[in-house]
């Protein structure tokens, strides 16, 4: 299994064996080996013939390609390593007229639209159940805009986890199962019970059964895991985070974004690996940042109504990016002392947005809004005084390390814009619901 | 490399072929084998795997692409593999089946990834849209399922063959 690709398909007693496997899972009537035709016909070299699926969509080859013959079947099955499970696949086989032909042809009773919109539902339902079934060489599998999408959402039910849990391996590597609510735990642990040992990424965003307690007993024993995205799972709360922190010490991402039934974030001084952390809309507070390892890179904190100071933001030596927007914060003297090496900074409707540029000398990506005509000319001189490398007469141009500037929901001057294009010319300036 | 050095390559059928050292430089089997052997005046570089007529489509290939690299081919393909191709590439490609799949198989012997990834695009394009029984038609693949497992992967597949 797994093994070399690079030959033909023989009948080894390896290779035969993973096609039993495969088929076994799928249909036990389809037990005999593969056998091979022609030799030296490329149709049949696993490498060929991979290369030649990779051109087409998962209908062609999940619907079509696997009942050609065996040694097709095989090899498309043993390829699926990675299925992404989504509405707009159905556009790459069924668009214009021939999609509205076909479904016509299925559904003559119904109107034009609902036709097309019936069949795709049908045809993805139909692939849905063939790849939960097939599912041996599985390592993610991730569920694409089921939030949108109703249909989407009713297709993961209970039973298709459980097939799906039957045919995979101890392989899965990655699992998005966003906004899936019609999930019941037993689904959630029978997954993380069978790849506890594998699992290096989940993804449970919107996912309203899972409780605090069922988290602690099931997440927080996924010993490979190093991302975590339990964002709006409204009951996740300490009793689960604090476990998860200090048992999965390999993470590195952490999103519990909308998380709004705790408050305290003394748990993250656990995860002395994290580089990401996203707590929008949260309880996080100032007090909270002192919490925060080290090794941190990005921080979103927007919109938390207790974010107020960044005092402890100063001790984060490798945070590169930071989203402070629409938080109401104030900058204490000690603050002003420290230089930060942040190279993104997204401070949308932040009273001290213009403030903070001093600081950031070294920002490569600024995003900024409500600024009034005035604070946009305060914005030009911090640039010139604070990220300009060579300002050799007050005529010069100035080269900076800001490349791209945003500007939302302001009133700016055209001196501001003029100024900034003849001094900074090396900025792209973009604006976003802006009067000039 | 002053004046351009040539290379010998000689088919299945024992046909030779005189190709620019650059040209065929595409190609991952020759450069590997040059590499290893001595700086011969015109080195002689068999191909048994591969017959004089697919050879020289290889060479053809080779002598406009090595100056004008190949365009990358999007996957999975949205269309039909003539709306993402070059011209010459869509002029190419204008070959009975039997020579492509021979093609595919030099290409890959050959190790030149470029020419395998038009190809096997081209088998891609080919496959769209087809049923499963076309598609064994039109490669004369041979269905080696058993009437039972036909009978069931059909009671299965009804509605998605008919289409």
């Amino acid at each position: 299994m797994g093994q070399p690709m690079n030959r033909q398909l023989q009948h080894t007693g390896l290779i035969s064996e993973s096609v039993n496997e495969v088929f076994a899972s799928e249909d036990e009537t389809l037990s005999e080996n593969v056998t091979i035709s022609d030799q030296n016909n490329p149709l049949f070299v696993f490498d060929i013939l991979s290369e030649i699926f990779s051109y087409l969509d998962n209908f062609t080859v999940y619907l079509r390609c696997v009942l050609v013959c065996k040694t097709w079947r095989y090899c498309a099955w043993h390829l699926l390593d990675e299925f992404n499970f989504r509405y707009d696949d159905l556009d790459l086989l069924f668009y214009g007229k021939e999609g509205e032909r076909i479904a016509k042809q299925f559904n003559p009773s119904l109107g034009r639209s609902e036709a097309v919109r019936l069949n795709n539902t049908q045809m993805l339902e139909y692939m849905l159940n063939l790849i939960v079934r097939n599912a041996r060489y599985l390592k993610k599998f991730n569920v694409v805009g089921a939030q949108q999408n109703e249909d989407i959402k009713k297709m993961i039910n209970d039973e298709r986890i459980a097939l799906l849990m039957r045919s995979c391996s101890e392989n899965l590597e990655m699992l998005d199962l966003s906004s899936c609510d019609n999930l019941k735990e037993v689904s959630y642990s029978q997954i993380l019970n069978k790849c506890r040992k594998t699992l290096k990424s989940l993804k449970l965003r919107c996912s309203l059964s899972i409780r605090d307690t069922f988290a602690k007993d099931y997440i927080s024993t996924l010993e490979s895991l190093e991302y975590l995205n339990l964002s709006k799972c409204c009951y996740i709360g300490l009793y689960s985070l604090i476990p998860i922190s200090t048992n999965c010490t390999k993470l590195r991402v952490l999103d519990v974004s909308g998380c709004t039934s705790f408050y305290g974030f003394s748990f993250l001084r656990n995860c002395t690996v994290l580089e990401e952390l996203h707590v929008q809309t949260t309880y996080f507070s100032s007090d909270d940042f002192q919490y925060i390892p080290n090794s941190l890179k990005i921080l979103d904190v927007q919109n938390c109504e207790q974010v107020r100071r960044l005092n402890h933001v100063a001790n984060l030596e490798h945070l590169e990016e930071i989203n402070l927007s629409y938080n109401n914060i104030q900058l204490e003297g000690e603050w002003k002392n420290h230089v930060m090496k942040w190279k993104i900074l997204k401070a949308i409707s932040v009273p001290v947005g213009c403030e903070l540029l001093d600081q950031t000398p070294y920002l490569k990506h600024l995003e900024i809004g409500f600024l009034e005509a005035s604070a946009s000319i305060t914005m030009l001189s911090v640039l010139k005084r604070s990220h300009s490398f060579t300002e050799e007469d007050s005529t010069a141009k100035l080269s900076t390390n800001l490349k791209h500037l945003l500007i939302t929901d302001s009133h700016l001057t055209h001196s501001f814009v003029e100024e900034l294009k003849y001094y900074c010319p090396s900025i792209v300036l973009k604006t976003r619901r802006c009067n000039i | 490399m002053s004046e351009t050095k040539q290379v010998e390559l000689t088919s299945k059928d024992k046909v030779s072929f005189k190709v620019d050292r650059d040209v065929i430089l595409m190609s991952g089997l020759v450069k590997d084998m040059l590499e290893e052997g001595d700086e011969d005046e015109t080195p002689i570089i068999p191909i048994p795997n591969v017959d004089s007529k697919p050879l020289q489509k290889v060479i053809e290939y080779c002598q406009y692409h090595h100056k004008e690299p190949a365009q990358e081919i999007e996957k999975p393909l949205k269309g039909k593999i003539e709306d993402v191709i070059c011209d010459w590439d869509k002029k190419f490609l204008e070959i009975d089946q039997s020579l492509l799949i021979e093609l595919i198989m030099a290409a890959n012997y050959l190790n030149i990834k470029d020419l395998l990834d038009l190809t096997c695009a081209k088998v891609a394009s080919m496959i769209k849209g087809k049923s499963p029984e076309q598609i064994r038609e039109m490669f004369g693949i041979e269905n080696d399922f058993t009437p039972e497992e036909e009978a069931k992967i059909r009671e299965e597949n009804k509605w998605c063959e008919e289409a």
